[in-house]
């Protein structure tokens, strides 16, 4: 492992801003169900409201909710608000998404901090048990596993406890959840109940225009601690056409199953990636030059070069 | 089963004769009905009577008379008679024939088509109905123990039947039902005040609707009143309510908060009028502990009512008995999807409710104490329950700070504090350890 390519970068969250890029791409296909501008955002903002900036000035999304669990200090969030078009509803997700209107299609971001837990759930179920057709869901949670101890169960227990011993598949044990394990148990976890949410929602709906929900992401990346994002569209069975004309299989990162899209930024300097970027896209499977690079991180950045970030200092 | 008669009539002995005897057949038809179920099963045809006469009006000037002694039950009302073609094809008959439809049986709550005969075998040894419908009247009296006795005859004959008479007017339309010869133990318990206490309880609850309507139900001359299912509501307060149409099933859900009662808070749920959950807290209606809190005394202002009403009460999300939900059913999935996402915001209201109470607010005290309770009819459609906070006035956060120390040492405190009470010794000795050594940083 070449570790100099490999250090976390936490505050600048690399990773997560390629994710965020291509999420935004996704989203932009969304336009052959209806224009974008008329599209509602939903996500948790936090104080730097990033995600918002990008929808309003990429994709001119006006009508944008922001879920800000932080009671206190309700001022800086309200300061730090970019346009006038975002509203903020204080309250945890599950008190404000009940609240919410429905009546409208949207793009929702439940971009949690936290281990998947029944709260957490809970809103998913609620989101997809009243999202209009058209919607994109995504979901981000923490996804690192607790340390190891010998002998140690805990990282099962600390599932179970979270999520309720009923939603844990059976099959799943102790040894399952180490690395990468604990963010395939998640998405699982997550697509049942998304998939038991469309269900339930379907028992009102006459055949031919049932709800169908098929995931688009499975991102799995680590700025420091390992996190997954599950989601997807939301359709009716009646808007195949519509969702077919999207492409989104088109995009390199989507994933319909459980197979992921890792995100990984390896660490370039700007030489090294004006010079990579001069054969991409690749034609084929022809070498990529600058061979000291090990093969790993040229075809990660490969991956990733459309959306890999680009820092400056700068005086504003 | 030995069923010796039959024998001679099939001589070629190559298949065996499995028909019943009616003695086994009777035994099994009653074998798993209460009393009180049975007694409940012929007053729902009454308010099947009424809902086809009247449709969706209302039922003023209709009623439904029990009689209940040792001695007999009599069931009589104006509530449009049965005509002799649904005699014939399917009040009498053990199991329905064909389609509801085809015999116009609007919203009728006896889908199964067994209540009745199920009901008359269940309590006595003769039954009696007369009836006079729009244009037909007929009387059947039914000997039980003399119609036992003829194996091979399945038939009732009809004492007296008159059809195409000239058009009777509505108030004159009725059924009369009258049962005697009561069996063994029936007797018993129709002479039982505490009985006819809980038939009255469960005929309240479950025809509730039908009661508010305007139906007069009446046991032993005594009329039965019922009160109106109600959500307490004000410019602040708003509950939900949500009408969702499903496979020709309509659907209407209101949630919100009433008086606080730990016996009255839960899910009520109607199919066409009658009532199948009555306060219901468990995993049927979302209580299980992971989609919804298990149920709390915190939570006993809760109140949900789902109202299920369709034309063909075959779609209808009940169970056979008619005395549950049948929770595997899409149409009641869904819908208990909805109801579980409408309860999230009452039940953070009720939690917040509470903590209140040990924080020494009164914010959403204030908002319950100034609404007032509002029959479910007037209440406007609103995806979620929801209230209107005042802004927060004063300094914003506060927080409470208490601690318990030797009684000489706070009343000496007290003392030279020249406290005004123990809360007052608290906040002063509070101001003056920031005052010394907090204020500079």
């Amino acid at each position: 492992m070449s570790s100099q390519y490999e250090t976390p970068n936490y505050p600048l969250r690399p990773a997560k801003r390629v994710q965020r890029k291509m999420l935004c791409e996704a989203f932009a296909r969304l336009g052959q169900f209806a224009p974008l501008n008329r599209y509602r955002y939903v996500g948790f903002g936090a104080a730097y409201f990033t995600d918002f900036i990008l929808l309003h000035k990429v994709l001119g999304v006006h009508d944008m909710v922001s879920i800000e669990r932080e009671a206190e200090g309700r001022g800086r969030f309200l300061f730090n608000r970019p346009y006038r078009c975002v509203e903020i509803e204080f309250g945890k997700s599950t008190a404000v998404l009940p609240r919410l209107c429905w009546q409208k299609r949207s793009i929702v971001w439940l971009d949690y901090n936290d281990r998947l837990d029944d709260d957490i759930l809970e809103d998913v179920t609620h989101v997809f048990g009243r999202i209009h057709d058209g919607s994109v869901v995504a979901i981000t949670v923490n996804a690192h596993p607790l340390p190891w101890r010998p002998g140690g169960k805990e990282r099962l227990e600390d599932l179970r406890n979270r999520v309720g011993k009923h939603r844990v598949p059976g099959r799943v044990k102790q040894s399952d959840l180490r690395e990468w394990g604990t963010a395939s148990v998640s998405r699982a976890i997550i697509d049942e109940e998304i998939k038991r949410a469309i269900a339930d929602r379907n028992g009102l709906r006459p055949a031919g225009s049932r709800f169908m929900y098929k995931q688009l992401f499975n991102f799995r990346y680590a700025d420091g601690q390992r996190m997954l994002t599950v989601g997807g569209i939301v359709y009716r069975e009646d808007q195949s056409r519509a969702l077919a004309s999207c492409g989104f299989e088109d995009l390199s990162f989507v994933r319909t199953d459980e197979q992921p899209f890792e995100i990984y930024v390896p660490n370039l300097t700007y030489l090294e990636r004006r010079a990579l970027d001069s054969g991409l896209p690749r034609d084929g499977a022809e070498q990529m030059p600058l061979d000291w690079i090990p093969e790993r991180e040229r075809e990660a950045y490969a991956r990733c070069y459309r959306y890999y970030p680009t820092f400056a200092e700068t005086e504003l | 089963m030995a069923t010796g008669q039959h024998k001679a009539q099939k001589a070629e002995a190559e298949s065996i004769d499995a028909r019943p005897t009616k003695e086994f057949f009777i035994d099994m038809l009653v074998k798993d009905i209460d009393l009180k179920d049975a007694v409940l099963d012929l007053v729902d045809n009454s308010v099947d009577g009424a809902r086809r006469l009247r449709g969706d009006g209302t039922f003023q000037g209709l009623h439904v008379r029990l009689k209940i002694s040792d001695r007999a039950l009599t069931i009589d009302d104006n509530c449009g008679g049965i005509a002799a073609d649904v005699a014939i094809k399917y009040a009498f008959r053990f199991g329905r024939i064909g389609s509801a439809h085809e015999l116009d049986l609007i919203k009728s709550v006896g889908h199964v088509g067994v209540g009745m005969k199920r009901a008359f075998f269940k309590l006595g040894r003769k039954f009696e109905v007369a009836s006079r419908s729009e244009r037909d009247s007929f009387d059947v009296v039914v000997p039980v123990d003399d119609w036992k006795a003829r194996e091979d005859d399945w038939e009732f004959p009809f004492k007296r039947l008159q059809r195409n008479e000239p058009l009777r007017a509505e108030a004159s339309r009725g059924t009369r039902i009258k049962v005697t010869e009561l069996r063994d133990g029936v007797a018993a318990m129709f002479g039982s005040a505490r009985f006819i206490t809980q038939l009255e309880n469960e005929i309240r609850s479950t025809h509730q609707a039908a009661m508010q309507r305007g139906l007069a139900i009446s046991i032993n001359g005594i009329a039965l009143t019922t009160e109106e299912s109600r959500l307490l509501a004000s410019d602040h307060l708003h509950p939900a309510f949500r009408e969702v149409s499903a496979n020709g099933v309509d659907v209407k859900i209101y949630v919100g908060i009433d008086a606080s009662a730990p016996r009255e808070a839960g899910w009520y749920v109607y199919c066409n009028g009658r009532m199948v959950l009555e306060a219901d807290r468990t995993a049927a209606t979302g209580w299980d502990g992971t989609r919804v809190p298990n149920y709390h005394n915190q939570f006993a202002r809760f109140r949900g009512y789902v109202f299920f009403e369709s034309d063909d009460p075959a779609r209808l999300p009940w169970t056979t008995t008619k005395s549950d939900v049948d929770v595997d059913s899409p149409l009641y999935r869904g819908i208990l999807q909805q109801m579980v996402n409408m309860m999230r915001p009452v039940i953070d209201f009720l939690n917040t409710l509470d903590k209140e109470k040990e924080s020494g607010k009164t914010v959403l005290d204030g908002i319950v104490n100034e609404s007032r309770s509002m029959p479910l009819a007037v209440l406007p459609e609103r995806e979620a329950f929801g209230f209107d906070a005042p802004r927060p006035s004063g300094p914003p956060m506060q927080r409470i700070s208490s601690y318990m120390r030797p009684r000489h040492q706070v009343e000496a405190a007290k003392r030279r504090l020249g406290a005004t009470s123990y809360r007052n010794v608290g906040e002063l000795t509070f101001d003056y350890y920031y005052e010394n050594e907090c204020t500079e940083q």
